[in-house]
């Protein structure tokens, strides 16, 4: 009972008390200063000055490894600056840990969720603060404050039944919780639809409109021109340009991204052939894990040439749907996945790729590549089979050839521009962009009569994301067959000869690329079927 | 149980003696290890049970099975009623190694084993894919490995090292089945291979030099009349350090506020 009354007296008390706090301060909310981190010798972030006025949609551009998150763990407490000073409403403060960036009054949300699936909306909220506050006080104001910031949330719904949107909602209102000034947002649009990205900047904006401010990162320009008062760009650890983005281009905010133009990739019209390379007849499966999702007739013909792109939010099959086509989970029929012509349903993963086929999986580490494994290492650990010839020897004892695999992990590196500390790193040290290089290098190196990628760009930096769609197109256009699966609208569109959207384990009807729009995909990510009329016709 | 299996030969055929009931002692005692290793893994890959729990009870059963054997079935009918089997005759003892007194021919299966295990695993393709089921079973499976065949062949592979170690310390240092075969070996390797980093050059090093405090543990009993279970608080003591030392190198223990809730909003409230 004491707990009930200390918490709405807290709720109420609080309100007014930031409005005036928020009054008061200084026109900066935060300022930085010259901040430098080393590790080791290499500085990972150099004199960078940033200062967050109150009230604003502040945004972070840069590459990967430009320094994006080891400037933002500094704000939230959980890395400390070498040098330099960090400025909370005009007061130089030491921020040592995330809970002291809470108490402070800044907030995050992550990029990766952190929530327990297995347990409900409020309870997940509960477990990240004080003990001394009971459930139902805890959904009593979650509720409210998804009621006014427009994040509908069922506080009773386990997190493994709800969309990825709507965990991020989770995540915000947990965020929220410690009624926060400033709101660090990591990539929050990356595994959104445009609708739902579109009721996130409304969230946004009512946030903004009560002078909290925001610091925004995203790689997506479109967004931060919408959205955001300010960019500051951060380019090998410093910061290479601060600008109005509404006054910018796409381009012009590329271009000082990456320090030069960006390569629009050149996509030649397809050699549609004949002969189907890839084909799913009637693809069902039963969800292995309550969390998983069932897939349910799906059928696709991916023919010599073309590449076919998959659109979708993501946990709507996507991952059973890549899994199902690989062979890491075989199918019911043989029939029902075909490579060249030959039934594998029920093969393996290796015999499949003996037949051609290549695969690069969603996650790059733990799945794709093993962390603590050397780059040599991780390109025995997918090709160790379909190039048995050339990385064993003595037949049956099956002797590592290090000579022939280090050999190969170089040929991959150089023409995939690997950039690496080492000779042969542990794949766990490489930056995202430069591990997926990797990967899809180790893959493209077999020349692979089918390709199928899930997520080819997913957390990379644009300069690395072009190199890999120029590939990924190179290699279609000299015959292969190339399947890719990504949430990532603009990706599916710049690639995809064809685009079909997976909603709730089936796929809908595949859409000639360049006489389909994105409101058409997003209508039909959104589970919409917006073509009804054309279905029946 | 490799050391039950492989006594079963003497107990049953005490009149089988030649060249060969050595060989067949070694064999069965493998095959006795591989067994009741087996079982563990297949509990694992049917049921998904946790295979360090499952084997730990599996010891107690098979230590409990010897003692019920050597009072039982095994004992030397002429022993007097004292548990053990029937002492071994000469051809099925192990026997030493350059006539050094009390070293038998297990130090020279120990030595070939470490150095099968360690090309094993360093060197070919089998061992690559139990490094990888053991660190990323997700990635395991995208390179085509079969976690359950891997669990069956690394738990019949320790089975039969363990079930020759058994049988060779049965025949070459006891020379006779008794209710005290083992004084907690198998503990003891635990140590052992946390020791010698899990690498198993090393862990043939730490062999070594853990050897020495069981002797040393019996000596302290007899000249400063302590207990030599003094000698187990000790490797206990290594094995904490040792853990401790690895937690200590990869976290940074921190003690302070709680992960939290803005505390203060809330009593300034309740005041």
């Amino acid at each position: 009972m004491l707990d009930l009354l200390a918490f709405s007296v807290f709720v109420t008390d609080m309100e007014p008390d930031i409005a005036n706090t928020l009054n008061n301060a200084s026109d900066n909310m935060l300022a930085v200063k010259n901040i430098t981190k080393l590790y080791g010798d290499f500085p990972a972030n150099q004199n960078i000055d940033l200062h967050i006025k109150t009230g604003e949609i502040h945004a972070l551009l840069g590459e990967n490894g430009a320094g994006k998150s080891t400037f933002v763990k500094m704000l939230y407490g959980s890395l400390q600056p070498s040098s330099g000073e960090i400025f909370w409403k005009g007061e130089p403060v030491n921020i040592t840990s995330p809970s002291h960036a809470r108490k402070l009054g800044i907030g995050m949300v992550f990029q990766h969720f952190s929530l327990f699936e297995a347990l409900s909306v409020s309870e997940n909220i509960a477990l990240s603060l004080s003990t001394d506050i009971s459930l139902n006080d805890v959904t009593q104001k979650a509720t409210e404050l998804s009621n006014k910031y427009g994040l509908p949330l069922n506080p009773e719904a386990l997190i493994g039944d709800l969309s990825v949107g709507e965990r991020q909602r989770v995540e915000i209102v947990r965020c929220l919780m410690q009624n926060p000034e400033l709101i660090i947002l990591d990539e929050p649009t990356s595994v959104l639809t445009p609708q739902e990205a579109e009721s996130l900047f409304e969230t946004l904006d009512i946030l903004k409109s009560e002078g909290r401010s925001i610091l925004f990162i995203s790689h997506r320009f479109d967004e931060v021109r919408r959205l955001c008062d300010r960019a500051t760009i951060l380019r090998f650890g410093e910061v290479s340009g601060a600008c109005d983005p509404k006054q910018e281009t796409s381009a012009s905010i590329a271009r000082m991204i990456v320090g030069s133009e960006v390569s629009l990739i050149s996509k030649k019209a397809p050699q549609m052939s004949e002969a189907v390379l890839l084909k799913i007849s009637n693809l069902s499966q039963p969800a292995a894990t309550p969390f998983a999702i069932p897939l349910s007739n799906i059928s696709i013909d991916i023919h010599a040439g073309e590449i076919i792109g998959i659109a979708g939010v993501a946990g709507n099959g996507q991952s059973e749907f890549f899994d199902a086509i690989s062979g890491e989970v075989l199918s019911k029929l043989s029939t029902e996945v075909q490579i060249r012509d030959e039934n594998v349903g029920l093969m393996t993963i290796n015999e499949r790729r003996k037949l051609g086929a290549s695969f690069v999986p969603e996650e790059r580490l733990g799945h794709g590549a093993v962390s603590e494994f050397k780059l040599s290492d991780n390109m025995l650990l997918a090709r160790h089979k379909s190039d048995d010839v050339a990385f064993q020897r003595l037949g049956k004892i099956g002797m590592i050839w290090r000579d022939m695999i280090e050999k190969a992990t170089k040929r991959v590196c150089d023409v995939m521009d690997v950039r690496k500390a080492d000779v042969d790193p542990l794949a766990g040290s490489l930056s995202d962009g430069n591990l997926q290089k990797f990967i899809i290098g180790r893959e493209l190196d077999r020349q692979p009569s089918v390709l199928v990628i899930n997520q080819p760009t997913w957390g990379v930096d644009a300069g690395a994301a072009s190199h890999i769609r120029q590939s990924i197109v190179d290699l279609a256009r000299s015959g292969s067959a190339v399947l890719i699966i990504s949430q990532d609208l603009d990706e599916v569109f710049e690639l995809s000869d064809r685009i079909a959207v997976m909603f709730d384990g089936s796929l809908s009807q595949s859409l000639d690329a360049s006489k389909t729009n994105r409101e058409e995909i997003g209508l039909l990510m959104a589970g919409v079927d917006g073509n009804e009329g054309k279905h029946a016709a | 149980m490799g050391g039950i299996a492989g006594a079963a030969v003497p107990v049953f055929f005490p009149e089988f003696t030649s060249f060969w009931v050595l060989p067949a002692m070694l064999i069965c005692g493998i095959a006795g290890g591989m067994v009741w290793a087996a079982i563990p893994a297949l509990l694992k890959n049917k049921f998904g049970t946790n295979e360090i729990l499952t084997s730990l009870m599996l010891v107690y059963v098979a230590g409990l099975f010897l003692d019920w054997l050597a009072r039982g079935p095994f004992r030397n009918p002429e022993g007097n009623n004292f548990p053990g089997s029937i002492g071994f005759s000469e051809w099925q003892v192990l026997p030493e190694v350059l006539a050094s007194g009390r070293m038998h021919y297990g130090m020279v299966f120990a030595l070939v084993g470490v150095l099968i295990i360690w090309f094993l695993l360093s060197k070919t393709i089998k061992g690559f894919e139990i490094s990888v089921i053991g660190q990323a079973p997700r990635a395991g499976r995208f390179a085509g490995f079969s976690p359950k065949r891997t669990t069956l062949f690394v738990f019949l592979m320790s089975g039969a090292f363990a079930g020759l170690a058994g049988i060779s310390e049965v025949s070459g240092a006891i020379q006779q089945l008794r209710t005290t075969i083992s004084p907690g070996y198998g503990f003891t390797a635990i140590i052992v291979a946390f020791l010698g980093r899990l690498n198993p050059l090393g862990i043939f090093a730490a062999g070594i030099v853990l050897a020495p405090s069981y002797l040393g543990g019996e000596a302290v009993q007899i000249s400063l009349n302590v207990t030599d279970k003094i000698a187990n608080v000790f490797q206990g003591l290594l094995l904490f350090f040792v853990l401790a030392c690895d937690t200590l190198i990869h976290h940074r223990i921190r003690l302070g506020h709680s992960w939290g809730f803005n505390k203060q909003g809330v009593t300034n409230g309740a005041d």
